[in-house]
């Protein structure tokens, strides 16, 4: 049986481009710049929704600024300043949003009247359904959007590592031993000996393959995290902020 | 313990959506240590053995 953390190449690696790629290729307006930029943006867009509605637009309005705002980057006005060499894409998105909203309100409003016209589509029914949900209280709309960035990148990995071990006809494997990744509360986990029965394998093979489906979350996680980034020195420190924003929601929203 | 639909991670104390498995802080912080753990697993926290 192959290890699933050594016999694929790293997947993560080969998915879309890192944001100081996107930038770069933005900035000189290089063919399929708009695409990976719109492809990032599809990625991470409910946490722009989710700060718009958070700053009091109704759920039309919050659509049609979203989509406004990604025409707006996607136009490369947004990109023209921006060092590629520095800064993370989260805080881009966010430091953005908030001049859009501040300063292209009318823009959008026009855009809304003109035509409706999707540049990232976006699922709107799923994204209200999940707004309605966020806690209703003295959240601000900087912790909404960094909490639900965090827990992007957490839920995006666990996608990743679940699609490795389908690909390797091992969902079972993985559907058993996923509950053993970060447990919440070990004593409601099955014990080893009950997973190697369900398994058909030893109990040592059981916490060999935890150990490596640990870690390789971990590794997904930090691919995914430095698709955001643009220097691989920056991965901890984003990691970091993320952590704390999840604490800062005060556990509301996880 | 559980308060409401949350319940309370027992290694790092956060409160956590009973919808989740997975700690999202534990699991944040476990791969902020995961290059520092590369050449010691034994610094992740080991896995005891449970017996039922």
């Amino acid at each position: 049986m192959k290890p699933v953390d050594s016999s694929r190449a790293d997947a993560a690696e080969f998915r879309p481009t890192r944001w100081s790629v996107v930038l770069l290729s933005a900035q000189s307006k290089a063919p399929g710049s708009q695409a990976a930029l719109a492809a990032l943006c599809r990625l991470y867009w409910y946490p722009l929704y989710a700060f718009v509605r958070r700053r009091g637009y109704n759920p039309e309005d919050a659509q049609d600024l979203t989509q406004g705002f990604f025409q707006h980057l996607l136009d490369h006005k947004a990109l023209a300043q921006v060092d590629p060499l520095k800064g993370k894409f989260r805080s881009f998105l966010l430091a953005s949003i908030q001049n859009y909203l501040s300063k292209e309100v009318d823009r959008a409003r026009c855009l809304k009247r003109g035509g409706k016209t999707e540049f990232v589509p976006l699922d709107a029914k799923s994204a209200e359904d999940r707004y309605r949900l966020e806690p209703a209280d003295y959240l601000t709309a900087e912790k909404i959007f960094d909490a639900r960035w965090a827990l992007i990148m957490l839920d995006d990995a666990m996608s990743l590592l679940s699609a490795e071990y389908a690909a390797q006809g091992k969902t079972a494997t993985f559907e058993a031993l996923k509950p053993f990744l970060r447990p919440i509360d070990s004593e409601a986990l099955p014990s080893y000996e009950q997973v190697a029965g369900q398994l058909g394998i030893g109990v040592g093979a059981v916490k060999m393959l935890i150990h490596r489906l640990r870690k390789r979350y971990t590794t997904l996680l930090r691919a995914e995290v430095a698709r955001t980034v643009s220097d691989p020195e920056e991965i901890d420190e984003e990691l970091h902020a993320l952590c704390d924003a999840l604490i800062a929601s005060e556990v509301r929203l996880i | 313990m559980k308060v409401g639909d949350r319940r309370t991670c027992k290694v790092c104390g956060t409160l956590v959506s009973v919808s989740r498995e997975v700690c999202p802080v534990c699991a944040l912080r476990a791969a902020i240590t995961e290059e520092a753990s590369t050449e010691n697993s034994a610094s992740e926290a080991p896995l005891e053995l449970r017996t039922g």
